[in-house]
């Protein structure tokens, strides 16, 4: 790579950050369309091709915004809302705990983030009614969602993962003996961290202000809820979707099978089924629940929800459009880096993520250079879990429904492009699992790597 | 906690040296033109062997299926002629990314301390060398355009050929080096990493 290679990459980077800067000022379905021009600056000026934009993500957020606005419609929201309130008179705070702990184990059942999705909004309504700093639940449990990716059995970068370790004797229930304690006391140290972090609610300059220019309501005690006839069973089809899509997540066998490119079949991916569920979810509270179809797009989650699905396709494929290009010279770079400086592995990994905003990528390329340089393979699993980075820059999809969905304006995607309210929660979380991770293989497993053997044969 | 940037910048900081604290006392083991025991060259040998061996499986893995594991593959409406030529290039780009790790490897393990250590450190570093020549020339040929359809599919059998190639040869290295004198025979026997890309070889 020349030094014009890297002015360019440079410039490049700089139009991505600039762009999002300016997405973020202007706010909403702003993030989105500035979001597509700098593609159109990356692919015009700079000569890229183009990347590829978040389908998945997109159609995804479309269900899910779907079903959970039907559930609303119904007045199911209400329902949760009355519920949890009775759960959490005593202690509402607790929802900054459980909501993490939830999104983690959503993930980690069915090996993709996206199904955070499906619990955004009712983790920013639980938070909002019971008058909780959304940003607390909802920041931490965005958070936490990504650390069931190493967690996860089922995960594609468990996939990627396994095939390093296994020849240093580490199969797929030692490593999940490393990544899943190390994430859950991550998640716990985040999740403390979050309950006192930023203004109370009626402290909050931005809250009052919109709540005094009448942009949002003030949230109504649960005691003064008047429940729809149809709440609680809409309620009970919209969990009954999320536990599906957990129950085929888990059991690879229960899911159709799909011809695969190689011959013979495999079984579906999870994505499909997320999507086909959430519809489902939504068509049978209309008809169970008997909400209008017309009323279901006039509630405030799909308004929100179909503005963050914008702003997510211009971030996201701007960002793609930048990586998919320079892949490649980024893993290079930060692989040299780590070659240099083998204490700095971890940290390339994380930055390897967050600059590719892939885990699998960041497995494959950094985990064998750690190997290589002779850390142990325990210790490498524990590193693993800095794959987390892709949470670094807010052009995530669950990072921008969350703080789409959020309208008191405590969860934000930052003013300087990563001062988000994502960034705080995502180092206590990697810092911790990743120190708690090598205390484990430290305490239980020693170090595999190399283990110097006595010559026994002659 | 407050808010302001310093806060979480100093706090972030912090965490960082920690992580780099922690790193450095796990530590490395670069011992590249140290001598080692046999056993623990055999062990680091072995080790970035199998890891490498793993890359290549997922690399072919990769090419034969790919809307089982790569990201296009979960937007089979999107999946262009472009994309679909490029898997072999893409694998091939890995393969080389994967096998300078492991030449790095190689190299960092060291030099057993036996009758034929020295021998046996050239051959898997020539070898290795070898592989990451011959997958760089594959990849290099996949430039060249091709005139004829019989060309074009020769080019991209060559290269998808090169893959096995030199997995094949890795393994028959391996084998060879591990017989150069008793000590080697019997360190490449008792370390666990051999004995598990031996059982890797079997299946």
């Amino acid at each position: 790579m020349s030094t014009t290679d890297w002015v360019l990459i440079a410039l490049q980077g700089a139009v991505v950050i600039g762009f999002i800067a300016l997405g973020v000022r202007f706010g909403g379905m702003g993030l989105g369309l500035w979001g597509g021009v700098g593609t159109l600056v990356l692919v015009f000026v700079f000569g890229l091709d183009p990347g590829e934009p978040p389908i998945s993500a997109m159609l995804i957020i479309v269900a899910v915004i779907s079903a959970a606005a039907a559930m609303q419609a119904a007045g199911g929201i209400d329902y949760m809302v009355q519920i949890a309130g009775k759960a959490l008179r005593a202690r509402p705070k607790a929802l900054n705990f459980f909501a993490p702990y939830v999104s983690w184990l959503l993930t980690v059942l069915t090996g993709t983030g996206n199904t955070f999705f499906s619990l955004i909004p009712v983790i920013n309504e639980l938070a909002y009614a019971n008058k909780i700093r959304p940003e607390r639940a909802l920041a931490g449990s965005a958070v936490a969602s990504t650390f069931g990716i190493t967690a996860s059995p089922v995960a594609a970068a468990m996939a990627t993962m396994l095939p390093l370790v296994e020849i240093y004797n580490y199969d797929i229930v030692d490593v999940l003996l490393i990544t899943v304690p190390a994430s859950l006391i991550g998640i716990f140290v985040m999740a403390v961290f979050m309950n006192g972090y930023g203004k109370d609610l009626d402290d909050d300059v931005e809250y009052q202000r919109r709540l005094a220019a009448g942009e949002i309501q003030a949230p109504a005690p649960a005691g003064e809820i008047v429940l729809q006839p149809y709440a609680k069973r809409s309620v009970a089809i919209f969990l009954a979707g999320v536990a599906a899509i957990c129950v085929f997540g888990v059991f690879e066998a229960l899911r159709p099978t799909v011809a695969a490119e190689g011959g013979g079949v495999e079984p579906m991916s999870v994505t499909p089924l997320i999507q086909m569920f959430m519809l489902t979810a939504a068509a049978l509270i209309l008809l169970f629940a008997h909400v209008q179809a017309g009323d279901v797009a006039g509630t405030p989650i799909f308004k929100s929800g179909m503005v963050a699905m914008i702003a997510l396709f211009g971030i996201a494929w701007m960002a793609d459009t930048f990586i998919a290009n320079n892949e490649d010279a980024i893993v290079s770079a930060l692989g040299s880096l780590a070659e240099n400086w083998p204490i700095t592995i971890a940290i390339a990994i994380f930055l390897v993520a967050a600059l590719t905003t892939s885990q699998s990528a960041a497995t494959r390329t950094m985990i064998p250079l750690g190997l290589a340089l002779g850390i142990g393979a325990g210790y490498m699993i524990a590193m693993w879990t800095a794959v987390a980075g892709v949470m670094f820059l807010p052009a995530n999809g669950t990072q921008i429904a969350a703080a789409e969905a959020d309208k008191t304006g405590t969860t934000t995607l930052g003013k300087r492009v990563i001062d988000h309210s994502f960034q705080v929660p995502l180092q206590i979380c990697w810092i911790v699992t990743l120190l708690a991770g090598c205390a484990i293989v430290y305490l239980f497993f020693g170090d595999h790597t190399p283990v110097p053997p006595v010559p026994t044969t002659p | 906690m407050g808010r302001g940037p310093l806060t979480w910048i100093v706090g972030i900081a912090v965490g960082i040296v920690l992580v780099l604290g922690v790193t450095a006392l796990i530590g490395t083991n670069d011992e590249s033109g140290q001598p080692v025991t046999g056993g623990e060259w055999a062990q680091n040998v072995c080790g970035a062997v199998g890891v490498w061996r793993g890359e290549i499986e997922a690399i072919v893995e990769d090419i034969r299926t790919p809307s089982a594991s790569s990201t296009a593959g979960e937007e089979p409406q999107s999946e262009t002629p472009q994309g679909r030529t490029g898997f072999i290039r893409a694998g091939l780009e890995q393969g080389v990314q994967a096998t300078e790790t492991m030449v790095e490897g190689i190299d960092n393990a060291g030099i057993p301390d036996t009758e034929d250590g020295e021998e046996a450190a050239e051959r898997v570093s020539e070898w290795a060398d070898s592989a990451l020549t011959e997958l760089e020339e594959s990849q290099d040929s996949l430039d060249d355009e091709a005139e004829t359809l019989e060309e074009s599919i020769e080019q991209l059998t060559e290269a998808a050929g090169t893959i096995a190639a030199v997995l094949a040869s890795g393994t028959q290295t391996i084998v060879e080096v591990s017989r150069l004198d008793t000590e080697l025979v019997a360190a490449f026997v008792d370390t666990s990493t051999c004995q598990q890309l031996r059982e890797e070889r079997g299946t």
